[in-house]
């Protein structure tokens, strides 16, 4: 009896010294090209090309242009035209290159093919281009118990007929750089197909990195508002991004969520995207 | 919809106060609150049955408590001349076959004097004794060594019996004895972790265990956030968990039944008890309504943190208003009727009130609550023969909200069991049969959500109010084939109807929905129909030791998938469906039981190897109220699991150092089509090893001293591999799923009762009690923060961790008269 128990002890030290370990660090990891392309209507072509990274690997100055792609040919068709985007700085930006084209510029109603070649592989993907749609109003209202600061509201009319993918962006003119996107910033019309329906739109953040505004516009702010529709593969990457920016972290979520890229290829992710754009202006008060 | 959405921004510097807008946030607030909270905290019936039999004799009676006349089961009865003897059963009752002639028979109980008396064997002999309680002399106690071992008699490979002095024997906790607590002890079981009541029991998901008190099923027995189990201690008789080698007469969970039950009250006179601690305080009166033919207990228990709240304001960490408590009554009502019939009427109601608010423009509240009745009527019709009939019935009611700015929102979630059952055993010769048919009908709301901004109420999805019936008729039979063979054989039908009215949506992939089906009231909708026998066979080596094996077959109709690493009381349970299909077990284990010492020490080896189908989990990325599709179970995804494992238990009955050590060394993994790939991954519950340390010392008849070690690897879980930016904003890979691991949970827990006085008329007691008494940091849940700045290209990632409860120490004053 003795003797078995012992033989039931080495059998657990033994299992015991191969226990998983919380070793964050451990799993191999390759890194894939990372895609960030849109094409508005009426707008160039325009794509950023970068690298992921593992989950633990510091990034500061030194190594953080192993990231950076800036060796790609890039290639954007519309079926009729083909154009080789040229590559072009903005330090502003991370990475600090994009590609942008100069002729082919984007309609309604059109497909369009990206085809990026890099190092030896192939990366391509396909966008569409839906119908511009128009809000029926858009207003500034302050918020309850503030002086002067308030969210923009709108009111869509929604097409019944049809699904519907909208993305809308903000920006305060002399404040922003550029659009930001709003507080969830991607929806669908799932709720509220073929109804009337008013919103709230919360000021977003430059990135979700760093987050250091409020959600509201100030009495007296400029804002510009873009109104954009989308096709499904381009919203369902921008839904599972937003919903990563929400997920992670929170344990009110059900735990792992792939962002679904649209891009065809060996080690990649990312998206390629048309708008259909609505442009506003609006001063609050 | 989404504009209100859930919204969280973990990765970064926390952003302002105001941007607590939205829904998550409110939720996030939570765990923080339990860590606030933490902080401040700091069946049992005589049987009129008479078994008799045809030929040779029977002795049989009960063996009661001289004062209270409750029942001891477990007590030993042994016959001297023969050198055997028996335990009494659950309701206290005996029964030993003998040839006729004259016996000196033998009664001990631990914590009572033995008592022993001449017993003249006829054709059939009721001798029923009554047990002193040792209170004034209990260290010196003697356990004799006669002492007949139910541990290596009984059938089932994996049954845990808990009586109302096991309880007392661990350490209270803020004042308190969970009987929860002392489930997660023992071995093959593993607590699911900081600030939750639920268990894994062999690898199966917390949903997988049937609690029921008094025989009606309790689907959250929580309170606090997990901390405490509705259960309340002083009014537990005992209960009894069944994780292998279940009779048929118990089922509708894959993994285990744990079967709770309340006192009887003192029908001979009136009894009080009464704490106060810290936190809360409980009053228990029980007493005669008619001496000997009528009893009642009454116990209450409520916390008064919220008392607290308003002072702690004013302390740096609670600028919000923050508002908590829990409250819980037990009813029990019994009446003997005649000399054959018992009646016992038990009622539970027990609520756990949450509210925050942080501004004006944001508060959320939370309650939920239980509610349990049963009423339950013994007959015996026949020397051999009694029968059990059980109405009950149950709820479970959740209720979230929250208002943020111009939105609110509220979910709600609930289930209502009605149901009977009619049971009847039989005493035959060697044969032990149990028969019967349970039926139960259940109505649930699961989490409706409703939300509405100033002039829209949002069409989120549509309130489901879902029906099903749930039967089941089974039969089991112990037969004792030799003295040293054992089987209990038997099969459980069961069967299982979704009802109308049910309105089904049929979706696209964009779940755009392509026509809806209409059922009408009472319209079957998914009905199943499963048979599962139950094996089990004991064969006894000799006096010191047994084997066992069994197989069992069990099913599930009632599901809770729980949504994330985090136990909350938002877990919702859900029916079977068209989509969920029943979820199924076979499970083989096989154990060696031997005793040492005079029967004193009680070791087993266990081992098991179970298979689960249609396994449900959460489809990835899914949030409460944000996901999509119009049907409640549209973000289920469905699977395959494996457990095997290998149980270890040392225990000591006698003597003043008491206790036990369990150890299970286990591996469970789920395979499922539609998450990692389709590879098998760990489920967040595998737990290589778990161990559990219990003690108890009575060093004299004034102090006591207790104390609990618990170990438990980490739970496994979904971390990124990997990240990338877009637009300024980092986005996560994942890579395999569950592919890491929290660190292991560990904690101990001590206490120390002083017996100030302690008469047969009044006891009173102080009892010190410290909850993790190295404050370990074990995990609730864990994230990464990433800090620096893309501007200047740095950026680094640290790994956060949420932990609960810190040492928490009580005191407790507590009276018994």
């Amino acid at each position: 009896m003795m003797r078995s128990l012992a033989f039931i002890l080495l059998v657990i030290i033994s299992l015991t010294r191969c226990a998983p370990e919380s070793d964050f660090n451990a799993i191999p990891y390759t890194k894939k090209l990372v895609v960030d392309g849109a094409i508005e209507s009426n707008g160039y072509p325009r794509v950023q090309l970068s690298y992921s990274a593992a989950y633990f690997e510091e990034i500061d100055s030194a190594n953080i242009r192993d990231l950076m792609v800036s060796t790609a040919k890039v290639t954007v068709s519309d079926g009729e035209q083909e154009e080789v985007l040229t590559l072009r700085r903005d330090n502003n930006l991370f990475p600090p290159f994009y590609y942008e084209g100069t002729s082919i510029v984007g309609k309604a109603g059109k497909r369009y093919d990206l085809t990026i070649e890099l190092k030896g592989e192939i990366y391509t993907a396909t966008t569409t281009i839906p119908e511009p749609r128009k809000l029926d109003k858009l207003w500034f209202a302050l918020a309850p118990d503030k002086d002067s600061l308030g969210y923009l509201y709108g009111k869509i009319s929604d097409n019944a007929a049809e699904q519907n993918f909208y993305r809308l962006f903000t920006q305060r003119k002399n404040v922003d750089p550029r659009f930001f996107p709003v507080y969830l910033s991607a929806i669908d019309d799932q709720y509220f197909n073929g109804k009337s329906f008013t919103f709230t739109v919360f000021r977003g953040p430059e990135n979700f990195s760093e987050i250091k505004d409020d959600l509201y516009f100030a009495k007296g702010d400029t804002i510009k508002l873009k109104f954009c529709t989308m096709d499904k593969a381009h919203y369902d990457f921008w839904r599972t991004m937003e919903r990563e920016l929400y997920v992670v972290g929170n344990p009110f979520a059900s735990s792992g969520n792939e962002v679904l890229s649209n891009i065809q290829g060996k080690n990649v992710l990312g998206v390629w995207g048309g708008y259909g754009v609505t442009l506003y202006e609006t001063v609050a008060r | 919809m989404r504009f209100l959405a859930f919204c969280k921004q973990k990765q970064g510097p926390v952003a302002a106060p105001d941007i607590n807008f939205t829904a998550t946030i409110s939720l996030l607030v939570l765990p923080s609150c339990l860590r606030l909270i933490a902080s401040i905290l700091i069946t049992t019936i005589s049987l009129g049955s008479v078994l008799g039999q045809q030929q040779g004799s029977i002795l049989d009676g009960y063996v009661v408590d001289n004062t209270s006349n409750a029942p001891l089961p477990g007590a030993t009865v042994f016959i001297k001349e023969l050198s055997r003897g028996t335990t009494a059963d659950v309701r206290g009752h005996y029964m030993l076959q003998l040839a006729p002639g004259t016996y000196s028979v033998k009664f001990s109980f631990i914590g009572y004097d033995s008592d022993s008396a001449i017993v003249e064997a006829g054709v059939h002999t009721t001798h029923t004794v009554r047990l002193k309680p040792a209170s004034v002399v209990i260290n010196e106690v003697t356990v004799t060594a006669e002492k007949a071992d139910a541990n290596l008699a009984k059938t089932e490979t994996g049954m845990i019996v808990i009586h109302k002095d096991d309880l007392e024997k661990m350490p209270y906790l803020l004042g308190e004895v969970d009987p929860v607590r002392m489930i997660q002890l023992t071995p093959g079981i593993h607590t699911s972790g900081e600030g939750s009541t639920g268990f894994y029991v062999r690898g199966g998901a917390v949903d997988q265990n049937l609690m029921t008190l008094d025989n009606s099923t309790i689907y959250n027995p929580s309170h606090l956030f997990g901390f405490f189990s509705i259960f309340n201690g002083s009014t537990i008789e005992d209960m009894e968990l069944y994780k292998g080698g279940i009779p048929a007469d118990l089922g509708g969970r894959l993994s285990s039944v744990t079967n709770i039950h309340t006192r009887k009250g003192n029908a001979e006179e009136f009894k009080g008890e009464g704490s106060i601690g810290i936190i809360a305080a409980s009053v228990l009166a029980e007493g005669p309504i008619k001496k000997n033919k009528s009893s009642f207990l009454v116990a209450a228990r409520r916390t008064y943190v919220d008392l607290f709240a308003k002072a702690l304001r004013d302390l740096r960490f609670l600028k919000q208003d923050i508002n908590y408590y829990f409250y819980d009554i037990n009813t029990n009502l019994d009446f003997t009727l005649g000399g054959k019939d018992q009646l016992r009427i038990r009622g539970y109601f027990g609520q756990d009130v949450f509210k925050y608010q942080a501004s004006n423009s944001f508060d959320n509240d939370m309650d939920w609550r239980n509610i349990s009745g049963s009423v339950t009527w013994q007959h015996s019709f026949h020397e051999n023969l009694y029968g059990e009939l059980v109405v009950n019935t149950s709820l479970y009611d959740m209720n979230f909200g929250a208002t943020i700015n111009t939105y609110a929102f509220n979910i709600a979630s609930n289930i209502r069991d009605k149901g009977f059952s009619y049971q009847l055993n039989w005493q035959l010769n060697d044969h032990d049969i149990s028969m019967g048919v349970v039926y139960t009908h259940h109505t649930l709301r699961p989490n409706n959500f409703a939300a509405s901004s100033d002039d829209v109420d949002l069409e989120v999805a549509p309130k489901a109010q879902l029906f099903a019936h749930e039967v089941a008729a089974f039969v089991n039979d112990k037969i004792e084939i030799t003295e040293a063979l054992q089987i209990s054989a038997g099969i459980r039908f069961t069967g299982y109807s979704q009802a109308g009215p049910f309105t089904r949506y049929l979706q696209d992939d964009n779940f755009q929905v392509l026509d809806t089906i209409q059922y009408a009231r009472y319209e079957p909708i998914a009905v199943y129909f499963n048979a599962e026998p139950r094996l089990s066979l004991r064969y006894r080596l000799n006096d010191v030791s047994s084997l066992k094996a069994s197989y069992d077959n069990t099913h599930q109709y009632m599901h809770m998938a729980p949504l994330s690493s985090v136990s909350l009381p938002l877990d919702m349970w859900v029916p079977s469906t068209e989509n969920i299909k029943p979820q199924s077990a076979h499970q083989w284990s096989a154990g060696y039981f031997r005793n040492f010492n005079e029967q004193t020490i009680e070791t087993s080896v266990v081992g098991y190897y179970k298979t689960m189908d249609h396994q449900l989990e959460y489809r990835e990325g899914t949030i409460i109220g944000y996901s999509k599709g119009l049907n409640f179970d549209d973000n289920f995804v469905f699977g395959k699991g494996k457990s095997y494992g290998i149980e270890l238990s040392v225990k000591k009955t006698a003597g003043s150092l008491t206790g036990q050590v369990s150890y299970t060394l286990s591996k469970t993994t789920r395979t499922f089509s539609d998450l990692n790939k389709g590879k098998t991954f760990d489920a967040k519950y595998d737990r290589l090893h778990d161990l559990s340390l219990m003690a108890n010392y009575e060093h004299n008849r004034r102090w006591t001293f207790s104390g609990v070690f618990v170990y438990g690897t980490g739970n496994a879980l979904n971390l990124p591999v990997a990240r990338y930016i877009i637009q300024g904003n980092i986005i996560n890979e994942y890579g395999a799923r569950n592919a890491f691991r929290m660190p292991p949970y560990h904690r101990l827990d001590v206490s120390v009762t002083y017996a100030a006085r302690k008469s047969e008329r009044f006891q009173s007691y102080w009892i010190l009690s410290v909850y993790n008494v190295y404050s370990r940091k074990n995990p609730y849940y864990i994230y990464f923060e990433t800090k620096g700045n893309l501007d200047n290209y740095e950026l680094e990632t640290s790994i956060k961790q949420v932990s609960l409860f810190p040492i928490i120490p009580a005191i407790t004053y507590r009276i018994k008269f």
